[in-house]
């Protein structure tokens, strides 16, 4: 790479000063002896991509954490070379040409990143492909960002999908501009990295927006060179392994049918369209913003936006999970992927136990308060 | 010579920029927002309740302030805006606050000052003992994200996330604002960590940016009454030979303004940002439009009260910072604003790659319909259509949204004091990069105190939150807010079944970043880059590879093209 008269975009210490002001977690303060010694002569770098998405990720990973991350992965060896919203560097273009160098010039940059590898991809948002297979919907420094993907992907030594979008197209896979995620397209494995050919394995952070703490220990674990265990929509096991509803704060008025059919009553949010029983993710324990709070903590019914179909297999957000509407606009893949393989396990089960505590429908109805 | 920056970074997302040079002057710009997502189909025949959730999603930085949009249309619909618990509106007005804070202290530390420590000041200011002083002190504090401030912003970045997170769950997309009120019920403790979130927010502001000098002080001097003869007088009392005890703002004031170190004090070092980023005089070019933010629940006689009236009931007092429009000529800052008339706001698509359906080239926004180019072909940058963002004008008018915008029509004292300085002078525009962002620093100010207030309104609760709503079938509304960026409109069309059948958005940077209308009237960006130059102090050999003058210029406005691009249409 080219004298660079800003130097890198972070250095590993100027990173690890970011990543500790962002989010912290006890596992990796116990680990990070490991993770330093297994990386000590390792040199890799990070490289951001943002796709169609609306940054919510990036502003997750400033916004949350606790500062003991801060040691944990002092010991590591990164370096964030490339972010377009944190870069000193931009595109420029004198007339028509690339000016500059690596140090001014962002496309130069990722140019040189991209043909010389060994850095840890993560990607932020979706990849279009339209109109017509073009994917002008999405242009970057004068080509389709698909195409800046296809070549940066290619020489990363391992690609993390953080948020939803990037993970499964999300909310940005609605529209009609033909988004997927990197590996997968909703809940199937028809992601980007099958449409354009590239083999390389793809961690899912999803999560609408993702939590920095996921991001952060994945990035651990892939630095440390452990094979991260994932599950069948490519999420660490670690993190999305066990339903929300299993440790939700209001968990006890579920179980007690205290069922609130009015916002702030402080109850189980079920009758206001709460999935958190068709949703995979920590967030009950881990919880959101330095540990402070999580989505039913404060009233809100989950949304299960860490799921494959999000959002459109949970809407409307307000309805009840059982209710006939959710199979509604759903394509049989995810509808058979998602609702009938977590609701046996989630919702099915509390069904039979509704049954067995001998609750009627009308009671259920009625809510309660504590 | 051609400049086109692409991507512009530390935005919120991409944004494409293109300048011809003549004479090493800008001859002609054009700003393209290079994204298309799609969001014209998601929210048809949804329910309406899902509008806040899914249009928050539109941006992750400001994410309160769609969901308020939202709820504030919906509400409209519902015929509910009068009945919204005044507790519900303090915990929006806080969430607001809060992402206000935060976007303005991010796009500060992290997007627009780092360009003050580029190489090129380092060359330009080593004349001088002052200017070497100068460019150290730059340096230390806004490297990008080597920076002292940049680490310390982060910090306070993540205190704002804990004090959203106590109200609101998480951030972003917190599931907070809903229809009818919020879903949070704070207890005590929720309160007490939440004053001490805000107290901490405030000792960063107040370090950062003024340095010894209280937040209240500076605002009751420069806010309240005094203004810019205090700030003077205040930064006389500075220690020239010592810059590191200048906060981040009288440093601003005092260095970036040509006028006031050059041509009043002759000092020797000075980046002139007073110089770059105007607009001529003239009300049919530019106008600077606010719809007015966070809700007044205080009654005539000092107490409480529920609900709120929408910027269309013409209610005075109904926000506390004010609506208002300003024509480009800015001839009687000494009356008040005009109040806007939502009716006047048009989107023209002649530059953007869309269709009208008909031969309409500008409609209201819940009259647009927007079919995207479908052919690649159609997608480039050299014919007459250059970007996904639509042109919105207020009557003919191409406006500037932003803080600028709202202190200029609240006639806010340290900012329009600094106009009045600065018009005095011959040869300086009225709004530049240095008037637009010391707008964005005294509002940061401005806010904390807000914020203060608000926490403590929260203090005696009624412990009402929410009420139900339901919207009403075949009516419009619309919610028109405040931004951080500027102002925020949502328009919501409910059908005889009780679905959407039509949802748009016009976000800050539709306005701010708009490609030429109809009339081939440049958006307010392209108009302030026009003269521009590649560094403020002119032309300098090898500067078109590194033009940070037009750097200035774009960061200034805050754009982001995840916003301005969204549109959500029939």
């Amino acid at each position: 790479m080219d004298e660079r008269k800003h130097g890198p975009l972070m250095t590993r210490r100027g990173f690890l000063a970011a990543a500790g002001a962002a989010g912290a977690t006890a596992f990796l303060l116990a680990n990070a002896p490991r993770v330093a010694a297994a990386i000590n002569n390792s040199n890799l770098k990070l490289v951001w991509l943002r796709g169609a998405g609306c940054g919510g990720c990036t502003a997750s990973l400033l916004n949350g954490g606790s500062p003991d991350v801060l040691t944990a992965l002092n010991k590591i060896r990164l370096e964030l070379v490339y972010h377009d919203g944190l870069m000193p560097q931009q595109g420029v273009f004198v007339d028509g040409s690339p000016a500059g160098d690596a140090g001014h010039n962002s496309n130069i940059l990722l140019k040189g990143l991209a043909d010389s590898g060994g850095y840890v991809l993560v990607l932020e948002g979706a990849i279009p492909d339209g109109p017509g297979g073009t994917g002008k919907y999405y242009m970057s420094g004068a080509v389709p960002f698909k195409q800046l993907f296809t070549e940066v992907a290619r020489n990363a030594s391992c690609i993390v999908a953080m948020g939803t979008c990037a993970s499964y197209g999300g909310i940005s896979r609605m529209g009609a501009t033909d988004c997927v995620g990197a590996a997968f397209s909703g809940a199937s494995r028809g992601g980007a990295t099958t449409r354009y050919g590239i083999d390389k394995k793809v961690i899912n952070v999803p999560g609408c927006p993702s939590n920095p703490d996921w991001l952060l220990l994945v990035l651990a674990d892939v630095l440390s060179g452990r094979d991260v265990a994932v599950d069948m929509y490519g999420r660490p096991v670690a993190f999305f392994g066990s339903l929300v509803h299993d440790s939700c704060p209001r968990r006890g008025d579920f179980d007690r049918a205290a069922r609130d059919n009015e916002f702030s009553e402080g109850g189980c949010l079920y009758n206001l369209g709460c999935k958190g029983q068709l949703a995979y993710a920590d967030c009950p324990t881990r919880r959101w913003n330095g540990a402070v709070s999580m989505c039913m903590q404060s009233g809100g019914p989950c949304i299960a936006c860490v799921e494959p179909g999000f959002p459109d297999a949970f809407m409307p957000f307000f309805r009840k999970a059982e209710s006939r509407d959710i199979f509604a606009d759903l394509d049989v893949d995810t509808g058979a992927k998602i609702i009938v393989g977590a609701a046996v396990i989630g919702a099915g089960i509390h069904a039979v136990k509704r049954l067995a505590i001998g609750e009627s429908g009308r009671g259920e109805e009625k809510g309660g308060k504590k | 010579m051609r400049i086109t920056i692409d991507p512009a970074t530390r935005l919120s997302s991409n944004f494409r920029v293109s300048v011809e040079l003549k004479d090493g002057s800008v001859a002609n710009a054009s700003s393209s927002g290079m994204a298309y997502r799609g969001f014209e189909q998601m929210l048809l025949k949804k329910d309406p309740m899902d509008a806040p959730y899914f249009t928050q999603r539109i941006c992750g930085m400001c994410s309160s302030s769609h969901a308020t949009a939202s709820v504030n249309a919906i509400e409209s619909v519902c015929e509910a805006t009068g009945l919204i618990p005044k507790d519900a509106l303090v915990i929006r007005n806080a969430l607001n606050g809060l992402g206000w804070i935060k976007n303005h202290v991010e796009h500060l530390y992290m997007g627009f000052l780092p360009d003050l420590a580029d190489p090129t000041y380092g060359d330009a200011l080593n004349s001088s003992d002052l200017g070497n002083q100068l460019w150290e002190e730059l340096k230390k504090r806004y490297s990008a994200l080597d920076g002292r401030a940049c680490a310390e912003a982060l910090r306070c970045i993540k205190l704002i996330g804990r004090a959203e997170g106590i109200l609101g769950g998480r951030s972003p997309g917190s599931p907070a604002i809903v229809p009818g009120g919020v879903t949070a019920r704070p207890t005590r403790d929720d309160l007490c960590a939440l004053a001490d979130c805000a107290e901490g927010i405030d000792a960063f502001l107040q370090a950062r940016l003024l340095g010894a000098l209280p937040v209240d002080e500076w605002l009751a001097s420069t806010h309240d009454g005094g203004a810019g003869d205090f700030a003077l007088k205040y930064m006389e009392g500075l220690p020239m030979g010592d810059l590191s005890q200048w906060g981040d703002l009288p440093l601003y004031m005092m260095f970036c303004s040509r006028m006031l170190a050059k041509d009043t004090l002759e000092l020797p070092a000075y980046i002139g940002l007073d110089r770059v980023g105007g607009y001529p005089l003239d009300d049919q070019l530019i106008g600077f439009l606010s719809f007015g933010s966070f809700y007044n629940v205080r009654d005539e006689a000092g107490g409480f009260k529920d609900g709120y009236s929408t910027m269309e009931e013409e209610r005075a007092g109904s926000f506390e910072l004010p609506a208002g429009f300003t024509p480009g000529g800015m001839r009687n800052l000494n009356a008040a604003a005009d109040r806007p008339d939502p009716n006047l706001i048009v989107e023209h698509v002649y530059s953007s790659f869309y269709e009208y359906g008909g031969s309409m080239a500008s409609e209201t926004p819940l009259n647009g319909e927007t079919v995207p180019a479908q052919k690649a072909g159609d997608i480039g940058y050299d014919g007459a259509r250059y970007s996904f963002i639509k042109a919105p004008r207020y009557g003919r008018v191409p406006c500037e949204v932003g803080p600028l915008a709202r202190l200029v029509n609240a006639r806010e004292k340290l900012v329009v004091d600094a106009m009045r300085r600065l018009s005095s002078a011959s040869s300086y525009p009225l709004a530049s990069v240095y008037t637009r962002v010391l707008a964005r620093m005294q509002e940061t100010l401005l806010l904390s105190r807000m914020l203060r207030g608000w926490i403590g309104d929260l203090e005696v609760v009624g412990r009402k939150y929410c009420v139900p709503v339901a919207p009403r079938q075949n009516r419009a509304g619309s919610g028109l807010i405040e931004a951080p960026r500027g102002a925020l409109g949502h328009w919501l069309r409910v059908d005889g079944g009780g679905r959407i059948s039509n949802y748009q958005v016009v976000a800050p940077t539709t306005w701010n970043a708009s490609p030429k209308c109809g009339e081939l009237k440049n958006g307010p960006i392209e108009l302030a880059l026009l003269g521009g130059q590649t560094t403020p102090s002119g032309y300098l050999p090898g500067s078109e590879a590194n033009p940070v003058g037009l750097y200035h210029v774009i960061r200034s406005f805050d754009p982001c093209v995840a916003c301005a691009v969204h549109y959500i249409g029939r």
